[in-house]
C-alpha cells in the first residue's frame, strides 16, 4: 500500500513539474531562453566533430583506463572517510514530514530513495556522454548505458557508505551493530592504506622525471604494481563496459557490472541502519542550500557562520553614502570568497603552468608561455568574473524592501554597489597582471620589449578596472531592467542554460559596443600624440582617452540607472510579492 | 509626523489600497489591521517608499515622500515581518553601515546601548548566519532605531521572539512612542495592538473601514458597543452573505 503511495506522489510530482515547464513556456522570456539553451545544445549535438569518438587518441590511448579506476577508486574513499553522508540519505523536509511519521518501511523508503535519484543519474550520464565523448570510444547508446549502469552502482555504494556510516553514528559503542558497521569502514580504510603504500614509492621518484609524457608513463607503471592492481581491482571491473573500445570488449565486461550492481542491491536493501535522523539532517541542510541558491547569491553554498573577517577598510560614520553600499560588496566578496575555489584556480593554474613549463623544458621560452597562460586567465577573469560573482545589485535586489527605506540616491547606491564589484575584480586583476607581467620580463619579450611591458604595467590594470566597470555596469542595468532575469539566474536546467547564455552574449555585445567610441576618441588621441611625441607617449594618451571616455559612458549610466532604481515598482516587476 | 492624503495604489485594474487618508501623530501608535489581502502590506510599503503609490501622497515629518524623498525617509524605519540582512555582515557592522547611510555622526557611542537594549552584545561579531530567527528580527530593530526614527513602522514585530524578548520588544516600542516617536504597528495579534495602540486603522479590500480608538470605532457603530477587538474586527471585516 504504502509503495503505491510513493509511486503516486513520484509520478504526480515528475508530472506537475513538466506541466509547470510547458505552462512556463507562455511566457515569451522563459520561451527565448528555453530557445537559446536548446539551440545551444543543438549546436553542440549537430558538430559531427563533437561525436567523432572512433578515431579519439585520448580513448584508445590506454591512459583513461588506467587513471580512471584510480580517480574512482579514491572517490569512494572520500565518501568512505571524509565525505558527508548525511547529504546521500537526505530526503526533502516534505518526506522527511510526511513519510517519516506515516507506517512505510525502511526498506521501502530506501528503494524509493533509490528509485527516486535515477533521472539525476540518467540526466548524469547524457551529460557526461555530451560534454567529454572523447573519453569513450564505444557506439554512443552502449556507452549511454554502461554510464548509467556504473552511474547507479556508484549512486548505490554512496548510499549504502552512507547507511553504514548513519549506523556508526547510532551505534556507539561496542555493540554487535556498531562493529557489524566498523568492518565496511575498515575495508575501506586498509584498501586505501594498501593502495597509497603501494603508490607512494613511485611518486616521489617522479621528481626526477624531465617531461609530462614520462611523469604518466611512471604514473602508469606505478599502478600496475601488485598492491595498486589488487586494490583497483574492483574498480577496473566496474568501468570496463565504459572504457570498452569495441562491442566483443563490451559484452564481455558487461556481465562483471551487472554482478557488481546486484550485489549493491542486495547490501543496501538488506540495511537496517536507523539512518531517519541523518536523512532529515541532510535533507535540512539541502534545502537551505537549495535557498539560498534561490536567492541568487550563494549558489551552493550554506549561510556563513564562521567568525568574520576583519573589513578591508572602516567604514566612517559620516560621508558619501554610497561608500557604505561599496564598503559592504566589498565584505560580501572578501568574505564569500571560498578559500577552496581560490585554491583549486590556483590549482588548475600551477597543474596547466608546470605541464606547459615541462613541455618546454624551462628557460625563457617557458615563461613566454606562463606568461601568455595567465594573459588569457586575465582575459577570461575581466569577461566572466562580474558575470559570476554577483557582490551588487544583482544579489541586493533580494534586499530591495530594506534599500528602498533608505535616504540614499538611486544614483549614489547604483555607483556604490557596482564600484564594489569593479573593485572586487579588480584585486584578482592586480594579482594575475604582477604575476604575467613577472613572468614576461624573464621571458623573451621582457628582453626585446621592455617598453611595451612598462606600458603594460602603467596602464593594464586602469583599462582593465575599466572595462569591468563598464561590464559591471551593464549587468546591473540588465538587473535593473529585466529584474526577473537576475531572479532565476541560479536556477538549474535547460531554460537556465540558455538565460545566462543571452545574459553573458547580451552583455559583451553591449561592452563591445560602448568601447566603440571610446576606442574612437582613443585612435584620435593615439594619431595626434604620435605626431607630436612618439609612438610610445601616443599609446599612453591613447589609453588614457579611452578609459576617460568609457568612464564617462559608465558614470552617465549610474546616473541614468540610478533614475530608474528610483522609479522601480519591485512589486510590479515581480522582485517582492 | 504622517499624514496620508488619497492614497490609493493600483496593479492594473485591482486596487490594492484605494482612497486611504489617516494621519499619526508624534507620540501615538496607531494599530494597522486587516483580514489577509487588506492592503496592509501595500500600505507600509508605500509609506516606507518601498513601491510607488498610484496617486495620493505621503508627508513624513512635513516632507512629501514623492518629490522629496531622502529626508521624509531619513525620519522614517521600517521593520518588515521578515528581517532582512546581509549575509556578511556582523551584527555590530549592519549597524555600522546602516548609521552611515543615515549619517549618523554619533553611531559609534550608540551602538553598545542598542545592542545590550536587544541584548545582542554577546553576538556582535556573529554573522546573520549564526543567529536565529528572532535574534535577526531584534538586529532588524536595532538597525531601525540607530537614527531615532521619527516614525517608527513595525510589521508583525513579535514574530520569532521568545517571550521574554516580546515583553521587552512592547516596553522598546512603548518607550520609543513616549519619547515623541510616531509608531505604526501592522498586526495580526489582536490582543497586542488592543495592548499597545491608542487608535486602531482597520482596512479592508483596501479601503479603511475604521479608524479611531476603541470606544470611538464602537461608538459609530452601536452593535459593537462593549465588544473588544476581535468582535469589532471580524464584525467590520466579515463578508456579509448577500
Amino acid at each position: 500500500m504504502s509503495a503505491r503511495a510513493l509511486s503516486f506522489l513520484a509520478a504526480r510530482s515528475a508530472r506537475n513539474r513538466v506541466t509547470s515547464v510547458v505552462t512556463q513556456m507562455r511566457s515569451p522570456r522563459y520561451a527565448l531562453t528555453v530557445l537559446a539553451g536548446v539551440s545551444y545544445v543543438a549546436l553542440v549535438i549537430g558538430d559531427p566533430s563533437h561525436w567523432n569518438r572512433h578515431h579519439s587518441p585520448f580513448a584508445s590511448s590506454g591512459l583513461i583506463q588506467t587513471l580512471a579506476p584510480l580517480g574512482v577508486a579514491l572517490l569512494v574513499a572520500w565518501w568512505w572517510i571524509r565525505g558527508g553522508y548525511q547529504r546521500a540519505i537526505a530526503f526533502a523536509p516534505a518526506e522527511v514530514d510526511f513519510l517519516f511519521p506515516a507506517p512505510v518501511r525502511r526498506r521501502t523508503l530506501i528503494v524509493f530513495k533509490m528509485l527516486r535519484v535515477q533521472p539525476g543519474i540518467i540526466f548524469t550520464a547524457a551529460f557526461i556522454l555530451f560534454v567529454f565523448p572523447w573519453t569513450m570510444a564505444l557506439w554512443w547508446p552502449l556507452a549511454f548505458l554502461s554510464l548509467w549502469l556504473v552511474l547507479t552502482a556508484l549512486n548505490w555504494h554512496q548510499l549504502a557508505a552512507s547507511l553504514v556510516r548513519a549506523n556508526v553514528a547510532e551505534h556507539t559503542g561496542t555493540s554487535a551493530a556498531a562493529r557489524r558497521s566498523m568492518l565496511p569502514l575498515l575495508i575501506a580504510v586498509l584498501a586505501l592504506a594498501a593502495l597509497l603504500s603501494g603508490l607512494v614509492p613511485d611518486l616521489f621518484a617522479l621528481r626526477g622525471a624531465t617531461s609530462v609524457h614520462e611523469v604518466m608513463t611512471r604514473l602508469i607503471a606505478a599502478l600496475h604494481r601488485p598492491a595498486p592492481r589488487v586494490v583497483l581491482y574492483p574498480f577496473r571491473l566496474l568501468l570496463a563496459p565504459v572504457l570498452a573500445l569495441d562491442v566483443t570488449a563490451w559484452l564481455h565486461a558487461l556481465p562483471g557490472l551487472l554482478v557488481i550492481l546486484a550485489l549493491h542491491f542486495a547490501w543496501v536493501i538488506r540495511s537496517d541502519a536507523a539512518f531517519e535522523e541523518a536523512a532529515a539532517e541532510g535533507g535540512r541542510k539541502r534545502a537551505e542550500m537549495l535557498a539560498n541558491r534561490k536567492k541568487g547569491l550563494a549558489r551552493y553554498r550554506r549561510p556563513a557562520t564562521k567568525p568574520a573577517t576583519r573589513p578591508l577598510f572602516e567604514l566612517n560614520a559620516t560621508g558619501w553614502p554610497g561608500a557604505a553600499m561599496l564598503w559592504k560588496s566589498m565584505l560580501e566578496f572578501t568574505r564569500g570568497f571560498r578559500p577552496r575555489v581560490v585554491i583549486g584556480m590556483a590549482a588548475a593554474i600551477g597543474v596547466l603552468l608546470v605541464m606547459l613549463l615541462y613541455s618546454t623544458h624551462g628557460g625563457s621560452s617557458g615563461a613566454d608561455t606562463a606568461a601568455g597562460l595567465l594573459a588569457g586567465v586575465l582575459a577570461i577573469t575581466t569577461l566572466m568574473a562580474p558575470i559570476g560573482l554577483r557582490n551588487d545589485l544583482r544579489g541586493d535586489l533580494r534586499h530591495i524592501e530594506l534599500l528602498r527605506t533608505f535616504p540614499i540616491r538611486g544614483r549614489d547606491l547604483v555607483a556604490g554597489e557596482i564600484s564594489g564589484a569593479t573593485l572586487s575584480v579588480a584585486m584578482i586583476q592586480a594579482v594575475l597582471l604582477i604575476v604575467a607581467l613577472v613572468f614576461a620580463m624573464r621571458g623573451s619579450v621582457g628582453a626585446t620589449h621592455r617598453g611595451l611591458i612598462a606600458l603594460a604595467a602603467v596602464l593594464g590594470l586602469p583599462l582593465l578596472v575599466t572595462i569591468t566597470a563598464g561590464q559591471c555596469t551593464i549587468l546591473n542595468a540588465m538587473a535593473l531592467i529585466v529584474p526577473a532575469w537576475v531572479r532565476t539566474t541560479a536556477d538549474v536546467g535547460i531554460e537556465a542554460t540558455g538565460q545566462r547564455l543571452l545574459v553573458m552574449a547580451g552583455s559583451i555585445v553591449l561592452l563591445l559596443l560602448a568601447l566603440v567610441p571610446a576606442a574612437l576618441l582613443g585612435g584620435v588621441a593615439f594619431a595626434i600624440a604620435a605626431g607630436l611625441a612618439g609612438t610610445r607617449i601616443a599609446g599612453i594618451a591613447a589609453g588614457v582617452v579611452l578609459c576617460a571616455a568609457l568612464w564617462g559612458e559608465i558614470v552617465g549610466a549610474w546616473f541614468w540607472l540610478g533614475h530608474l532604481y528610483d522609479r522601480l515598482d519591485p512589486v510590479e516587476v515581480g522582485i517582492i510579492a | 509626523m504622517l499624514e496620508i492624503a488619497h492614497l490609493t495604489k493600483s496593479y492594473g485594474d485591482t486596487a490594492a489600497v484605494a482612497d486611504l487618508s489617516f494621519s499619526v501623530a508624534p507620540g501615538e501608535v496607531l494599530g494597522l489591521v486587516g483580514p489577509n489581502g487588506a492592503g496592509k502590506t501595500t500600505t507600509l510599503r508605500s509609506i516606507a517608499g518601498i513601491i510607488r503609490p498610484t496617486s495620493g501622497t505621503i508627508r513624513i515629518n512635513g516632507h512629501d515622500l514623492l518629490t522629496d524623498p531622502l529626508p521624509a525617509k531619513a525620519a522614517l524605519a521600517y521593520i518588515p515581518d521578515e528581517p532582512h540582512l546581509f549575509d556578511h555582515l556582523t551584527v555590530e557592522e549592519h549597524l555600522r553601515f546602516v548609521g552611515r547611510l543615515y549619517g549618523v555622526a554619533d553611531a559609534r557611542a550608540r551602538i553598545p546601548a542598542l545592542l545590550q537594549e536587544m541584548e545582542l552584545t554577546e553576538r556582535r561579531t556573529a554573522l546573520p548566519g549564526a543567529l536565529s530567527r528572532g535574534m535577526k528580527q531584534k538586529l532588524g530593530i536595532a538597525c531601525g532605531l540607530l537614527h531615532d526614527p521619527g516614525l517608527f513602522i513595525l510589521d508583525e514585530p513579535l514574530t520569532g521572539l521568545d517571550p521574554g524578548a516580546i515583553r521587552r520588544m512592547k516596553a522598546t516600542i512603548l518607550a520609543r512612542a513616549h519619547a515623541g516617536t510616531a509608531v505604526i504597528l501592522s498586526s495580526h495579534l489582536l490582543q497586542l495592538v488592543e495592548e499597545l495602540c491608542s487608535r486602531v486603522l482597520v482596512i479592508h479590500r483596501g479601503r479603511a473601514v475604521a479608524i479611531g480608538t476603541l470606544a470611538e470605532i464602537s461608538a459609530s457603530r452601536p452593535e459593537l458597543a462593549g465588544r473588544g477587538l476581535e468582535d469589532t474586527f471580524l464584525a467590520l471585516t466579515e463578508v456579509q452573505p448577500s
